[in-house]
């Protein structure tokens, strides 16, 4: 009964089909898994980025000016040679949206997470 | 034989032929007829194979219909497409995010331009800025940003009675918070610096910039919410999808991000962290500054001073009020009417802003939120309250 309804023509043209379908939703689909990820910036480049979910071996990073400390999915400024060491008070971040900047010395740490993003404010005013 | 002989020779032998050839194919199908309905061959039933003309038109269709179905899902996608970008100008934090456009990299670098050379104007700690040549000076060719910078702030010193007031840099100059030369002025080095504080000295007429001897003009408060505006000007050029800009968060909103043009924007805790919000707005295409007594600090002997100096007293502004954030079209005003209303307190802020026809979001020492009629503010910290709901 199937020969007579479905033939090797039908299925190799739905196979064509579905392979242009995956192909445009597969990006899709794969941003939008969660994984946290923290951004170092200096001078507006990217240095590094780091995969706080899966990163969990504690080390340091120089960035010009201080030291950034990566440890237990958290990131933070741990050393910085700037006059008001706000980006120090900020403390180790873990959360998706938290930024900390060492303005004087133009580096900074932003964490994104790519299926939470929904949720954050598109910007912060202060 | 003849021609004529040969000729129908030849047709009698082709026809006798040509018959049983005819008969054979037709018992043949007879045959496969009778045993199956078609032969199995694996060709799909979509393509009618047989028919060359209708299996080429068919398969050009089925070409055309997937690509107008990769356009069409394309274009929606394209939507959607956010970029961002993270970078320090104007001495702060620049944050942009550019929505639905592939083509993004030169958007930023234009952005980013445009941010650099306006502070290369306007830059008070540029020694070849306008405002520099102007405070050497007192006259300065602006060229046609004069008016558009300098009219509205003279209105608005007048409009606040003075609590706005640019040449307050006489005083900003001696305390210098924020910077490593900020410490308490001494009583009569303030008398000095209020004694040049009069915004009306400021003048502007065809380009020209002039200011009173011995003022210190100061464009710290407005510059982050005027480089919004110019940023404006350039996205609506080039027909930017959308954009949501922040400079120093003082921030600017425009188009839409895939098919929504309202965005959210936060507004930070006073008390809390560069993270810490109080709740959120939801707005479209306009620009929102925030001015506080948190940004740019220095402590003494255990007293906090803030950057936002009352050109009254000479010393930081003290009232009820730790924030004042406003939103406006134009983000000059925007920045402006956030450091006027900070200065003027509760009451006489909020009608100034009422005034100017912008809203308004001010927070005071006990946590309370006060909005002008038009806000919707959505809060999301338990700690902070609507003024009214006690």
């Amino acid at each position: 009964m199937m020969r007579r309804f479905i033939r090797k023509g039908d299925i190799l043209i739905a196979g064509m089909l579905v392979c242009i379908a995956v192909f445009i939703w597969l990006p899709a689909v794969l941003n939008s898994s969660g994984r946290l990820t923290a951004y170092i910036y200096e001078d507006g480049i990217l240095k590094e980025s780091i995969l706080l979910s899966e990163d969990t071996a504690s080390r340091t990073i120089e960035v010009h000016g201080g030291r950034i400390l990566i440890e237990d999915g958290r990131i933070g400024y741990i050393e910085a040679d700037c006059p008001d060491r706000t980006c120090m008070r900020s403390g180790m971040l873990s959360k998706a949206g938290q930024t900390s900047a060492c303005v004087p010395n133009r580096t900074m740490i932003v964490i994104e997470n790519k299926k939470a993003d929904r949720d954050l404010p598109d910007a912060v005013t202060y | 034989m003849t021609e004529k002989d040969k000729e129908a020779a030849l047709n009698r032998y082709l026809e006798e032929h040509f018959i049983e050839e005819e008969k054979a194919g037709l018992e043949a199908e007879k045959n496969s007829v009778t045993s199956a309905k078609r032969p199995e061959t694996g060709r799909s039933r979509l393509i009618p194979y047989s028919n060359p003309k209708a299996k080429y038109y068919c398969l050009i269709g089925l070409l055309i219909v997937s690509i107008i179905a990769l356009v069409i899902v394309d274009a929606v996608r394209k939507k959607d497409l956010l970029k961002v970008n993270y970078g320090f100008s104007m001495g702060t934090v620049v944050i942009e995010n550019i929505y639905g456009e592939k083509d993004y990299q030169p958007i930023f670098d234009d952005i980013g331009g445009i941010i650099e050379e306006c502070d290369g104007r306007l830059s008070l700690t540029n020694e070849d800025s306008l405002i520099s040549v102007l405070n050497r000076t007192h006259t300065a060719d602006f060229g046609k940003e004069a008016g558009r910078l300098f009219d509205p702030l003279k209105k608005l010193y007048e409009d606040s009675d003075g609590a706005f007031d640019i040449t307050v840099g006489s005083i900003s100059a001696l305390w210098a918070i924020g910077t490593e030369n900020a410490r308490v002025p001494e009583e009569d080095e303030i008398e000095d610096g209020l004694s040049h504080i009069d915004g009306s000295l400021i003048s502007s007429a065809d380009g020209i910039v002039t200011s009173g001897e011995g003022q210190i003009t100061d464009l710290g408060a407005v510059g982050k919410g005027y480089v919004c505006d110019l940023i404006k000007d350039y996205l609506v050029e080039k027909d930017i999808h959308g954009a949501c800009i922040s400079v120093g968060g003082s921030i600017l909103l425009y188009g839409a991000h895939g098919d929504d043009p309202v965005y959210t924007v936060a507004i930070r805790d006073p008390e809390g962290e560069a993270s810490d919000t109080i709740g959120t707005l939801a707005l479209s295409d306009c620009c929102v500054s925030t001015s506080g007594n948190y940004e740019k600090t220095y402590e003494e002997y255990g007293v906090i001073y803030h950057h936002i100096m009352d050109p009254k007293t000479g010393y930081p502004v003290e009232n009820d009020l730790v924030s004042a954030t406003v939103i406006s079209d134009s983000g000059l005003l925007s920045d402006a009417l956030s450091t006027a209303c900070f200065t003027l307190g509760l009451e006489k802020g909020m009608a100034l802003a009422q005034a100017y026809g912008a809203e308004a979001v001010f927070i005071d020492h006990a946590h309370q939120i006060f909005v002008t009629p038009g806000t919707e503010l959505n809060i999301t910290n338990d700690r902070y309250r609507f003024a009214d709901a006690d």
